[in-house]
């Protein structure tokens, strides 16, 4: 019986020390050409200051199809230093659908903002986006997606509480009031995000957007580095975006980059 | 005593007395003006001396007649004169709209009403007024008007009226001019538009001018012209000189408008038609004077008619040809790399100071360009086209302005090393229109004495390479970004949206069906404490099952009359639980009866009663029965529960 015992300890601990030396092995491959390694790459370049090798090393992990906001957030130093402000927006703001909350990253944003001409539509905002800026503004699409599940499973569980614990329905209506309201304002700014996801766009470099797609057409207005557009539509190497002030225009499609096309 | 009081629009305004009651021409102006006042005063007794004289007596001139007036038949060419349609004798008309007349346009005023009682005689009038203005030379008629009053039509007389040239003088019976000679408005107030040429390349500085000509007649609020400019950038208008001029013998008041318009594309362009809006006063009637009744003959002629001239304004809108142009490309042939994209004709200036700095120390460059083509379309010359400013000099962003004819550049650079000598030279290059060709024009180098730093004032400048310099960090310019991240963070993949994850929906559903499961099994629960008939039925199949089971035991121990007991008991409690009734009121007989008010089938009452007498012979008359008549009683009793489960849950 005991010799039974111990053979059956030998082969687990076989077949664990099997699986770890495996996964060590192939941890260690991977991380050889892994995006850590692009990165540390990435950053001794930036601190050289051969920022387009740089941009190179941090290419090399989107293309290994990984992204994270801190990779962004170089990328868009690295352009900086190029002294492409719109490149560098462009990444400022890829950055922060990862990393909204942090602060080296929105003063560098606003610093190069502040070196553009855009235009400004913070002026004259409704009391309503104020607050929806404040609330959830700083969050991730993720984040804001967990929590509107969260509010749902809070919602169920304290209405199963009220019918099997009998909790007073004056407690119960609050607390689904309160989350009623939180749930309304979260929603309704992921389906803005969502509807907006494909359609942002950043100019990347100084533009005129023109009254129809061609060369020779009137200039309508002009576009600067770093501008926010949204991009209506596409046709033959032209888009029809629309600015802030909601002026729309055509522009050709090289001159500004997708925020979620990496 | 006759008194007339006269409205209009319903609103006292003044009123006259009898002329043979104020021998007026044989007084001084004051006394009349204090009479005059004492009048005023005893209107309002006067106005209601008349209106109870309206109520009082009951005499009415109710004979309706209607005139057409004019205050004149001749009239000057810019000049207004009034029409009237007078009806007596009637009440609530409404206003006649007259037709098209050729020659004049009208403009309804308003009606006025005036009420007489002449010894005790109430009579009324209304006239419905119109201002009418002269659009052409010649002689033209006011036509018969017919109006319908109370079923009645009456029809006014035609009216002739002349209309003569201002220049003429309304006393020259020949004013009109020439018979065969039609002068109209148009041709003594309209607008011009024209440039000196109609091929010019893009983006050249293109004057254009747009002219009122006014002869002899009165405009007010001249509007700044506007016109389309699909293709062209257009300068707004400076505020436009006045002048007189005589062209072909006569003579124009003139508003020039100048200004400049770029073509920012190459082709065939249409610039215009202009339009300009402004009022035009037509001479007027001199109504107000003749309202002051009495007084009015006073100033009927003489020294005070340009004084108290009146005028009627009337809205004009004027519009001119449209200009087209013919807009070249710039050729390509000699266009240097530098090209600004300036076109016409520039002159630049550059100035760099101070000429002694440190390293580090900040030098201003100031450039200027002056010049008659489009400033807006214009690049200023940038420190990267300058050959040898990258390698020894650092520079930020320059700030750009425009005034007037000039546009200048401000940049900040700092020398990166003190082996800096001089700031090289920079060119500007544009297209010369007067010379057909491209123009470059350079200035510089400049010479810069580039002072080292002490030891101790060392400093880096942020963005350098090591070794690259060592300058001194300016306060002003210390902005800059913060540093790299040195972790890459949480590293996802391209699908790292979670609202594009099936995975997480399925996690919503789930949780839905795990609340939708809690909620019903409280549901459930909560009726089987309330509800026992819901109870019971609920339990009757599950104790069926127990009873079965005890009954298959008795069965295969062969012991009859524990089996049929159980099977008894077992069938009972079933249907008393199944139909909510007690257990010791089942029997046949009511099972009957709840199986026909159920609409179950007739033959399952004879299963039942046979299972049950089976039960009865082996419990009651203690007769032995073989096992195969025991198993197929327990075989009926069995697909009995069956189908009550089945049929009727």
């Amino acid at each position: 019986m005991a010799m039974k015992v111990y053979k059956t300890h030998f082969f687990i601990y076989l077949v664990i020390s099997l699986m770890a030396f495996s996964g060590l092995a192939a941890g260690q491959e991977a991380a050889a050409d892994g995006p850590r390694d692009f990165f540390v790459k990435g950053n001794l370049s930036y601190k050289d200051g051969q920022y387009a090798q740089a941009i190179e090393h941090y290419d090399k992990i989107i293309q290994k199809g990984k992204v994270s906001g801190p990779l962004f957030y170089n990328i868009g130093n690295a352009y900086f230093k190029m002294g492409k402000i719109g490149k560098a927006i462009l990444n400022y703001e890829r950055a922060a659908r990862f990393i909204p909350r942090d602060h080296d990253l929105r003063a560098n944003h606003q610093f190069a903002l502040s070196l553009t001409r855009t235009v400004n539509k913070e002026k004259g905002r409704s009391f309503f986006a104020v607050i929806k800026k404040g609330v959830v503004g700083h969050f991730t699409m993720n984040e804001i997606f967990i929590a509107l599940y969260l509010m749902l499973l809070t919602a169920g569980l304290a209405h199963l509480c009220a019918l099997y614990f009998c909790w007073p329905k004056k407690l119960f209506r609050n607390c689904l009031v309160v989350l009623g309201l939180f749930f309304l304002l979260f929603m309704y700014e992921m389906i803005g995000r969502v509807k907006a996801l494909d359609h942002l766009s950043i100019v990347t470099v100084n533009a005129h957007a023109r009254f129809e797609p061609r060369e020779e057409a009137t200039t309508h207005f002009a576009l600067n580095e770093g501008e926010k557009v949204k991009v209506l539509r596409e046709v033959e190497g032209w888009s029809k975006i629309q600015r802030a002030d909601e002026k729309a225009g055509w522009i050709k499609s090289g001159k500004i980059e997708r925020i979620t096309q990496f | 005593m006759k008194f007339n009081l006269i409205y209009s629009l319903g609103k006292y305004t003044t009123f006259q007395t009898a002329e043979n009651s104020f021998p007026e021409n044989a007084r001084s102006y004051d006394d009349r003006r204090e009479e005059f006042s004492c009048k005023r005063q005893l209107t309002g007794f006067l106005m209601a001396l008349s209106f109870l004289g309206l109520t009082c007596f009951s005499v009415y001139a109710n004979d309706i007649n209607v005139v057409a007036v004019v205050d004149r038949n001749k009239v000057e060419l810019g000049s207004a004169f009034n029409f009237s349609l007078k009806i007596d004798g009637s009440q609530g008309l409404e206003p006649v709209k007259l037709p098209p007349i050729e020659g004049l346009e009208s403009s309804f005023i308003g009606p006025s009403t005036r009420i007489s009682i002449v010894n005790g005689q109430y009579s009324k009038s209304v006239s419905f007024n119109y201002n009418m203005y002269p659009i052409k030379i010649g002689r033209f008629e006011i036509p018969s008007l017919q109006i319908k009053i109370e079923g009645d039509v009456y029809q006014t007389q035609s009216i002739p009226i002349e209309v003569v040239d201002p220049g003429a003088g309304i006393n020259n019976s020949q004013g009109y001019g020439d018979p065969g000679q039609s002068v109209t408005l148009q041709d003594k107030i309209f607008i011009v538009m024209g440039s000196p040429k109609n091929e010019y390349f893009i983006n050249e500085r293109i004057p254009i001018t747009i002219k009122l000509l006014v002869n002899n007649l009165k405009v007010s609020q001249i509007q700044y012209p506007q016109f389309d400019h699909a293709g062209f950038t257009v300068e707004p208008f400076p505020e436009p000189p006045s002048y007189e001029k005589i062209i072909a013998g006569v003579r124009y008041n003139i508003w020039e408008f100048k200004t400049f318009v770029y073509p920012n594309r190459a082709g065939e362009l249409t610039l215009g038609p202009a339009q300009l809006g402004c009022n035009m006063l037509f001479k007027g009637t001199n109504n107000r004077r003749r309202s002051i009744g009495s007084f009015g003959s006073i100033f009927d002629e003489g020294v005070f008619d340009g004084f108290f001239d009146t005028y009627a304004k009337k809205e004009v809108t004027l519009k001119s040809a449209d200009l087209p142009f013919t807009i070249k490309f710039l050729p390509e042939n000699g266009k240097p790399r530098d090209f600004s994209g300036g076109v016409g004709s520039f002159d630049f200036d550059v100035h760099i100071g101070p000429e002694e700095v440190r390293v580090g120390d900040p030098l201003t460059l100031k450039i200027k360009v002056a010049g008659n083509g489009n400033l807006k379309a214009l690049r200023m010359p940038s420190m990267a086209s300058v050959k040898g400013a990258d390698e020894n000099f650092k520079y930020y962003d320059p700030e750009i302005a425009e005034t007037g004819r000039v546009k200048s550049l401000e940049q900040v650079v700092i020398p990166m090393s003190e082996s800096v000598k001089e700031f090289p030279a920079i060119q500007f290059s544009f297209f010369d229109v007067a010379g057909n060709k491209y123009k470059t024009l350079r200035k510089g180098p400049f010479p810069v004495n580039v002072v080292p730093l002490d030891d101790d004032e060392q400093l880096k400048v942020v963005g350098l390479a090591p070794g690259e310099g060592r300058v001194e960090v300016n306060e002003k310019l210390g902005q800059d970004i913060g540093f790299i991240n040195e972790r890459l963070g949480k590293v996802y993949g391209s699908d790292f949206l979670l609202h594009r994850n099936a995975g997480f929906y399925v996690l919503i559903v789930l949780t839905f069906l795990l609340w939708g499961g809690c909620l019903t099994a409280y549901l459930i629960t909560r009726r089987i404490k309330t509800d026992v008939k819901f109870a019971r039925r609920l339990q009757a199949p599950r104790h069926a099952r127990k009873g079965l089971a005890s009954a298959r035991k008795f069965l295969e121990r062969d012991e009859q009359k524990d089996f049929y007991d159980a099977l008894f008991q077992t069938l009972q409690k079933y249907f008393a639980n199944k139909f909510h009734i007690p257990a010791g009121s089942v029997n046949i007989k009511n099972i009957e009866r709840l199986v026909k008010e159920h609409d179950m089938e007739e033959s399952l009452v004879g299963r039942i009663k046979s299972v049950f007498e089976d039960c009865e012979v082996v419990r009651y008359a203690s007769i032995k029965v073989d096992k195969s008549k025991m198993a197929s009683s327990f075989k009926q009793a069995e697909e009995i529960i069956d189908f009550f489960e089945r049929k009727w849950r």
